[in-house]
């Protein structure tokens, strides 16, 4: 296996997470359905560096390397998605912003166009290594590694605006803001490799090759595990509240029921299509159409229909 | 059969409504994510006049009640509510105010506060189910139905 497929691990590794968790609990946010698309984007990008595909995808298309600039647009197309997650997350910000676009679809657009200018006709797994001595490759390979320090660098400017405004960022978000630290170090790395190896500095681009794996893969694995690790107790927990609105509506259904036959009036509970991901409306409608009933009808609220004032719903209001 | 065909419309007319409702509070413009002060002040300016909240003991079974006067409105909770059902009761009032509902709805308020306008909260017509629906929807935009969705991080 090459570098890049032991690089995709972590992101198969935290793909694999996020879908076990929206095909139990149905609901997530934007950001975070933003992230599972980054981590696809990225893992598809990384694997298909893989031996067989790379001879595959040459010989179906006929394109010799072609599987290098298709993992490089996939990789741009997840760290695009990535912005977006992060973009998705903040408050007061609104989602399509058309020059994130734009600049993704350049730098797609620029990295075909410098491919198309390389010459590299025999496939091979080691591309930047045996052509990138010309100054095209060097292009690509820089174009590639500033979006995606780009990206990257941004987001770790929102997780330690997040921390500086005490806003209860998981610790662990540390571990992506070294691994982006990391990332950007690695675009540093390749574009000093990339220049030497274009001037025949062939004895720094050993040195350089030899920094570049480890960071690259310890890159990796801290970004995953940063985001996993902010990702994945908000998932916990959501998991938990969403067991536990399942038991509620199990017992508070057939408690409603009753009291609408004592009230002599029905809300609209039943009469709602709700949908699997609607759990948390369903069950505020339910707890609130019990206490109306309750009371129409003259009786006390069950003790099971959650009305209490707790800190979380009096935060909201004011 | 008239009352399975009955039900049924009730149904059809719901979903329809769902929709609706989903697409109103996207229309409103409003952040991802804001609290019921900002709601309500976003409110205020539709209204073009200020609210003020008030928990007043409240005629018959009504929860709540929304009063226009010339230059300021009330919006009455009855005591006694649970802090979910207040909040509730409050969005009705606000899905009222943003969905430019005209005077009164199905209940002669109008007389009794000569000529000031009131929305009462109940359910007994179809329109009232709908600015139910959307009271939903607002409920999701305040973060009032997964308040952990709050806690901080760029992936949330």
């Amino acid at each position: 296996m090459t570098l890049h497929v032991w690089g995709s691990l972590p992101a198969w590794g935290i793909l694999v997470v996020l879908v076990i968790r929206l095909w139990l609990v149905r609901t997530q946010s934007a950001s975070v359905t933003w992230l599972m698309v980054c981590c696809a984007f990225v893992a598809l990008g990384l694997t298909i560096n893989l031996d067989v595909l790379v001879d595959s995808l040459s010989a179906i298309t006929h394109v010799p390397n072609i599987a290098d600039v298709i993992s490089r647009c996939l990789t741009v197309c997840g760290l695009f998605a990535l912005a977006q997650s992060v973009e998705a997350a903040a408050r007061t910000t609104r989602l399509p912003r058309v020059s994130r676009f734009v600049v993704c679809g350049l730098v797609l657009v620029a990295l075909i166009a410098l491919f198309a200018l390389i010459d590299a006709p025999a496939t091979t797994d080691r591309f930047m290594q045996t052509y990138g001595g010309q100054i095209p490759t060097a292009l690509y390979s820089a174009t590639f590694m500033i979006y995606i320090a780009s990206v990257l660098g941004f987001s770790a400017v929102a997780v330690l605006a997040e921390f500086r405004q005490g806003r209860g960022a998981s610790r662990m978000y540390w571990l992506f803001v070294v691994g982006s630290g990391g990332i950007l170090l690695l675009a540093l790395i390749a574009i000093a490799l990339d220049t030497a190896h274009v001037l025949g500095a062939m004895e720094a681009v050993g040195l350089l090759s030899a920094v570049y794996n480890p960071v690259f893969l310890l890159s990796m694995v801290f970004l995953a595990i940063g985001a996993a690790g902010g990702v994945l107790p908000a998932a916990a927990r959501e998991f938990r509240d969403w067991r536990e609105a399942q038991r509620r509506v199990r017992t508070l259904e057939p408690e409603l029921l009753r009291l609408e036959g004592a009230a002599g009036h029905r809300g609209i509970y039943f009469t709602v299509r709700w949908s699997p991901r609607e759990w948390r409306s369903r069950l505020h409608r339910l707890s609130v159409e019990i206490e109306d009933r309750a009371r129409e009808a003259g009786e006390a609220v069950p003790s099971a229909a959650g009305l209490e004032s707790t800190e979380l719903l009096t935060e909201t209001t004011r | 059969m008239s009352g399975l065909l009955s039900g049924s419309n009730d149904r059809v007319g719901l979903r329809r409504r769902q929709g609706d409702a989903r697409r109103q509070v996207r229309q409103l413009g409003l952040p991802r994510r804001l609290t019921l002060a900002a709601l309500i002040a976003r409110a205020e300016q539709a209204l073009g006049k200020p609210i003020e909240l008030q928990t007043v003991e409240l005629p018959g079974d009504l929860s709540a009640r929304f009063i226009q006067r010339k230059s300021s409105a009330i919006l009455e909770t009855r005591p006694g509510l649970s802090e979910r059902s207040r909040v509730a009761c409050i969005l009705h009032e606000l899905a009222h105010v943003f969905m430019s509902d005209p005077g009164c709805d199905h209940r002669a308020y109008t007389d009794l506060l000569s000529g000031r306008t009131a929305f009462t909260r109940s359910l007994d017509n179809p329109h009232e189910h709908a600015v139910e629906l959307f009271a939903d929807q607002l409920a999701v935009r305040i973060g009032f139905l997964d308040p952990d969705q709050q806690h901080g991080g760029i992936f949330r």
